[in-house]
């Protein structure tokens, strides 16, 4: 009796295996035949009016998200853990005219801060695998910014992860993610509630989300970072990326502490300069580049990425109660931009008000009084303090 | 080869009649008493919200003279005792798969002899009782508010209707006082199938009754009671079948309608709209037409609804008669969609509905009763005066709009106030897309015109006709508040197909009949009709066809008779048009008397006022509903767990507790306040204090000024015939409205 119940029970398991490679081989299938972006572009007033709510949902989900996980400081939804903020320059080269547009318009020179961080939420020791954020801030930008006087400043902000494809395929998928997040079961997202219903799997978005989970680099300046989501470039489409000039190492750096990455910065930093190459694929029109979805790469072999910057990363020291601090007040958000690199998609319009929102929400909450910042200050007080609005 | 004979073997075997006969005999026996054995528990230890004795009853804002029985008693809500009965007992016409009053009293527990329907029972079911005495001609067996009967036309049985005031009027029980609000939000969960509820029950214990020849000889007994005796056995075959026809009713309604419910109502809620849809489009025209209806609401509070120009959740109808004609029809009202010869063949009782109607023109809000909950701290209440009139004012109003003769001048209105000043802080188009009314520099016109079924518009009754003026309903879009979005956008998403009612008037009209076809603008595609467009036009059809009847509306069309204008005008309610249209949007209304309408936001997911002025954090994310006990602390119910309780859940679809918050950081997306002064588009919480002066402030908050009402209802001629004659004659209604 028990044996035929372990047989049968056997080829049920099988059954199921089976179906999940089945589901899986199926939505891989379906996802290179499809065309990317059919089905994710709105066609009706509707759809857009639908979207404005949808975005609501997303905000309130992200609120409760922030809330839960204090610490007891407000923090960010995504890329809570912080490695460091660090003084940058970002060059600008001549380059060709096409790439002209934005801050790239002129060569010149600007300081800015970068900001590296592990993206779970709650954050989690750096041995683990995860994806790896890099989040730019030029200051000082000249031309004419994209977010209402009150929210700008004259920053050009750029947020990358070290992967080029985003799991999530549209910002519906991302409701329904962000709802599993707030409830705690995020890994409902990816099976269904309960995780029998092979109609319910997101076999494929499981499959990217586990590739841009990745081991540590040697130090948080020794990847490529990469913008996922695609924008303007004056007449262009792009997506940019940052790429490390060389294999940075921080040799005599315990890899198996939990903030090992924090502190290989510091003594690579505290040693030589570093750098990236910043780079812009051209969207290239005809070739399989959505603007949409950002579950697929855009094809190098269609457009490479052309370097048309450089960041500069002078020696230092950065590890200060007072710069952490401040760097936790800052908030980096591709809306922060100038005209000509306008975020393009509904991802990106969708971060415009969720990033607005978890800012200003931690802001408040944490009684932080910040706004953008102007200068390699050592502190809150001497941005805030040096800032005209 | 071997296994095939042998299968046939044992199938002979069990096949042979002995064999079979005993199988089906134990089969039967065990269902029977497994049956018998469920319907004994549900009928003994059912579960549901443990009886609240209720030692007094109180009504609440007396006249502060005596006004009523020749200047012997006081009015309480503005209602003496002969408003409140017409408003408890007047029927609408609904049907409930042919269940009769008299069974509804006479019906036992579907298990033993003891009565189902007692006060007790039902009033643990939320339903509520008349505080007045118990022999009452309107209400001869004790039954609960709201419950009452019509005669059916043709049968001339003695119909259950369940009208308006069932679910439209409330008692919260405060330490064993019940506290009577009238036309605020009822507590009973009448829609839910659940065998211990109402209407479940009763078709359960109906189906017993037939089933067992003893319970129904008992039955037919007591129903019979007063059939001559030359008669009886005629009489009890009738019932008979009239009881399996309801039992057969309630058996198709469930296999239509059981899964369509997925968000359980609980207790004090109904997917209103949900259901209006899937009775109309659905049960009356076809099956295709069933939507998932997820979106239950709270059955809204009435005092000072006929004062605004847009009513429902979603501020979606503007005229009182085809919101309450499809009112009755949604609460499965008879309606014939499908013959020709009978279309739009009817149960709906107009005239009851405008006696009711007009009633509720004289219904005053609640008034905090300070010597049963608790005197008013007026200081902390003038604290929270200032913050309303600073935050909550510029969307709860009420933004009056008066007219002058008649008519609203609109040409110099941008000139002599701001646009908010009508249209509070967010005016949205019926897309719901924000209108930005600093790029308006005219008002466009009214709404009345010579096209519009009055014909041309005279002033003095045209638009406002005697309201004179009215309170302007803003519609705030769904992502600016931030609430649960279900309810609006089941409605606008959901599309019904009605070409067999059009197929049914081309054939009519090919016969020569004047029966209209949808208008094309508002019904481009009848396979795709919107859910307010085709009810509007049914709905309307049904209106037209009672006005028609009555001579006001031309007897072979549409247009109103000469010289009764005012009738039509008075009847449709203000002579308001039905223009339905879908907001994209919730509508805040005034706020005078809300602290006695818990729980909040149109979904009831949030318990009281203290937690709605909160972040959605620190509301309550699941609660227990099922009795109606005050919490004066936080104008709100006691929401504890007991036994018996409506679990509500608000991670399930259209239980969504968040938005329309009081929360830090942006403005927008759900947080609609506290916004900083020093820094616009940023927001914070209130602080414990600020949302304690509001609560406070509540309990005595006063809108102002009303409109004027008609001068009385129009319920001349109400009667409580015991025939089939309609309770409203004709000429009262007629008459009113062609006075003054």
């Amino acid at each position: 009796m028990i044996k035929k119940i372990l047989k049968w029970l056997s080829v049920f398991v099988l059954a199921y295996a089976m179906l999940f490679v089945a589901v899986f081989a199926g939505q891989m299938l379906i996802a290179e035949l499809r065309d990317p972006d059919a089905g994710l572009v709105d066609k009706t007033e509707e759809q857009k009016a639908n979207r404005r709510t949808e975005t609501a949902a997303i905000v309130e989900s992200v609120r409760n998200i922030v809330t839960r996980e204090r610490t007891p400081q407000y923090q960010r939804d995504a890329h809570s853990k912080a490695h460091g903020c660090v003084r940058a320059t970002f060059e600008v080269f001549e380059s060709q005219s096409r790439y002209n547009h934005g801050i790239f318009k002129e060569p010149g020179k600007y300081q800015a801060w970068i900001r590296f961080s592990n993206g779970s939420v709650p954050a989690v020791v750096d041995t683990k695998k995860d994806a790896r954020g890099m989040a730019i801030k030029v200051m000082n930008v000249p031309g004419e910014q994209l977010l209402p006087p009150l929210l700008a400043g004259k920053t050009q902000d750029f947020v990358m992860i070290n992967s080029p494809a985003f799991f999530i395929r549209s910002t519906a998928d991302y409701r329904v993610l962000e709802k599993a997040v707030e409830i705690g079961q995020p890994f409902t997202y990816f099976f269904g509630e309960h995780f029998i219903n092979p109609f319910e799997w997101r076999l494929r978005q499981l499959y990217i989300a586990l590739g841009t989970r990745k081991k540590a680099p040697a130090t948080p300046l020794s990847d490529q970072y990469y913008s996922m989501t695609p924008y303007k470039l004056g007449p262009h489409q792009m997506k940019y990326s940052a790429k490390s000039c060389e294999d940075y190492q921080a040799p005599g750096i315990d890899t198996t502490a939990p903030n090992f990455l924090r502190a290989a910065m510091k003594k690579l930093l505290s040693e030589q300069d570093a750098c990236f190459q910043f780079l812009v694929q051209l969207r290239k029109p005809g070739a399989r580049m959505p603007i949409e979805d950002p579950t697929v790469e855009w094809s190098e072999k269609d457009s490479p990425f052309v370097p048309i910057a450089r960041v500069h990363i002078p020696k230092q020291s950065f590890d200060t109660a007072a710069q952490n601090d401040m760097c936790e007040a800052m908030s980096f958000n591709v809306w922060h931009a100038v005209k000509g690199l306008e975020p393009l998609s509904h991802f990106n319009q969708l971060r415009r008000e969720v990033y607005l929102h978890t800012a200003a929400y931690r802001r408040v909450r944490n009684d932080m009084h910040a706004t953008e910042p102007n200068s390699w200050c050592d502190s809150l007080e001497q941005y805030c303090a040096g800032n005209t609005q | 080869m071997t296994i095939h004979r042998t299968l046939i073997r044992i199938l002979r075997k069990l096949l042979h009649w002995k064999r079979l006969l005993k199988i089906i005999a134990a089969l039967i026996t065990v269902v029977f008493i497994g049956a018998f054995g469920f319907l004994w528990y549900i009928s003994a230890f059912p579960n549901i919200p443990p009886y609240t004795e209720i030692t007094e009853y109180r009504f609440l804002t007396p006249s502060d003279e005596k006004v009523c029985a020749d200047g012997e008693q006081h009015s309480y809500q503005g209602w003496c005792s002969e408003q409140r009965q017409h408003y408890y007992r007047t029927p609408q016409g609904t049907e409930f798969f042919g269940l009769q009053y008299d069974w509804i009293t006479n019906l036992e527990k579907p298990v033993g002899k003891s009565p189902l329907v007692t006060r007790e029972y039902m009033q643990r079911l939320g339903y509520i009782y008349d505080p007045a005495p118990k022999a009452n001609e309107n209400n001869p067996y004790d039954l609960p508010v709201g419950l009452t009967w019509h005669y059916d036309p043709e049968t001339k049985a003695k119909m259950l209707d369940v009208s308006c005031a069932a679910c439209h009027s409330a008692q919260l029980t405060y330490r064993g006082t019940a506290m009577v609000i009238d036309g605020g939000a009822g507590g009973h969960a009448l829609p839910s199938l659940e065998p211990t509820q109402f209407i479940a029950n009763s078709i359960v214990s109906l189906t017993t009754t037939y089933i067992n020849p003893f319970k129904f000889n008992r039955f037919a007994r007591k129903v019979l009671k007063d059939a001559p005796k030359e008669h009886y056995s005629k009489k009890k075959k009738e019932l008979r079948k009239a009881t399996w026809s309801a039992i057969k009713q309630a058996l198709v309604y469930a296999k239509n309608n059981g899964s369509l419910y997925p968000t359980q109502e609980g207790y004090g809620r109904t997917d209103a709209l949900g259901r209006i849809a899937n009775t109309v489009y659905g049960d009356n025209i076809s099956p295709e037409n069933y939507h998932i209806a997820d979106a239950p609401v709270n059955y809204p509070h009435l005092w000072d609804i006929w004062a605004f120009d847009w009513v429902q959740w979603m501020g979606t109808v503007s005229q009182a008669m085809a919101r309450n004609v499809n009112e009755a029809l949604g609460t499965r009202s008879r309606l014939d969609l499908t013959h020709g010869d009978t279309l739009y063949d009817n149960s709906v009782m107009i005239p009851e509905l405008h006696c009711i109607e007009t009633t509720l023109q004289f219904l005053k809000p609640p008034k905090w009763p300070e010597d049963l909950m608790g005197k008013v701290n007026q200081d902390l209440a003038a604290q929270g005066e200032k913050i309303f009139d600073e935050v909550c004012a510029s969307c709860h109003g009420p933004f009056v709009r008066k007219a002058i003769a008649g008519e609203i001048n609109y040409k110099d209105a941008g000139q002599t106030h701001d646009c908010k000043t009508c249209h509070g802080p967010l005016m949205t188009n019926s897309a719901g897309k924000l209108i930005e009314l600093s790029d308006i520099k005219h008002h466009p016109a009214t709404k009345i015109n010579a096209d519009t079924r009055l014909g041309t518009p005279v002033p003095d009754y045209a638009l406002q006709y005697k309201r004179d003026w009215y309170w302007e309903m803003i519609h705030i879009p769904l992502d600016h508040i931030g609430t649960d979005p279900t309810s609006a956008t089941n409605m606008i998403n959901n599309t019904y197909d009605i070409t067999r009612v059009v197929d049914l008037i081309k054939a009519e009209r090919a016969k020569g009949s004047f029966l209209a076809l949808p208008d094309p603008k508002l019904i481009p595609d009848p396979s795709k009709t919107g859910f307010a467009a085709g009810l509007s036009f049914i709905g309307g059809q049904v209106r037209d066809k009672q006005y028609r009847e009555w001579g006001l509306v031309e007897a072979d069309g549409y247009k109103t008779v000469a010289g009764k204008e005012r009738q039509v005008a008075d009847l449709d309610g203000f002579g308001e048009v039905d223009t339905p249209v879908n907001w994209r949007a919730y509508r805040p209304r005034p706020l005078e008397g809300v602290w006695a309408t818990a729980p909040f936001l149109h979904n009831g997911s949030v318990p009281s006022i203290y937690q709605l002025l909160s972040p959605a954090e620190e509301r309550d994310h699941t609660f227990y509903l099922g009795r109606k006990e005050y919490d004066p602390t936080v104008l709100g119910l006691d929401v504890t767990k007991f036994k018996g309780a409506f679990k509500f859940d608000t991670s399930i679809t259209g239980n969504s507790n968040v938005g329309h918050e009081f929360n830090d950081g942006l403005c927008g997306d759900g947080v609609i306040g506290y916004e900083l002064k020093d820094r616009p588009g940023y927001c914070r919480q209130f602080t414990r204090q600020e949302r304690l002066a509001l609560v406070e402030y509540l309990k005595i908050h006063e809108d102002g000024e009303r409109p004027q009402p008609e001068s009385k209802p129009h319920c001349e001629g109400v009667a409580w015939p015991k025939d089939t004659a309609s309770r409203v004659t004709l000429d009262a209604i007629i008459e009113i409205g062609a006075e003054q």
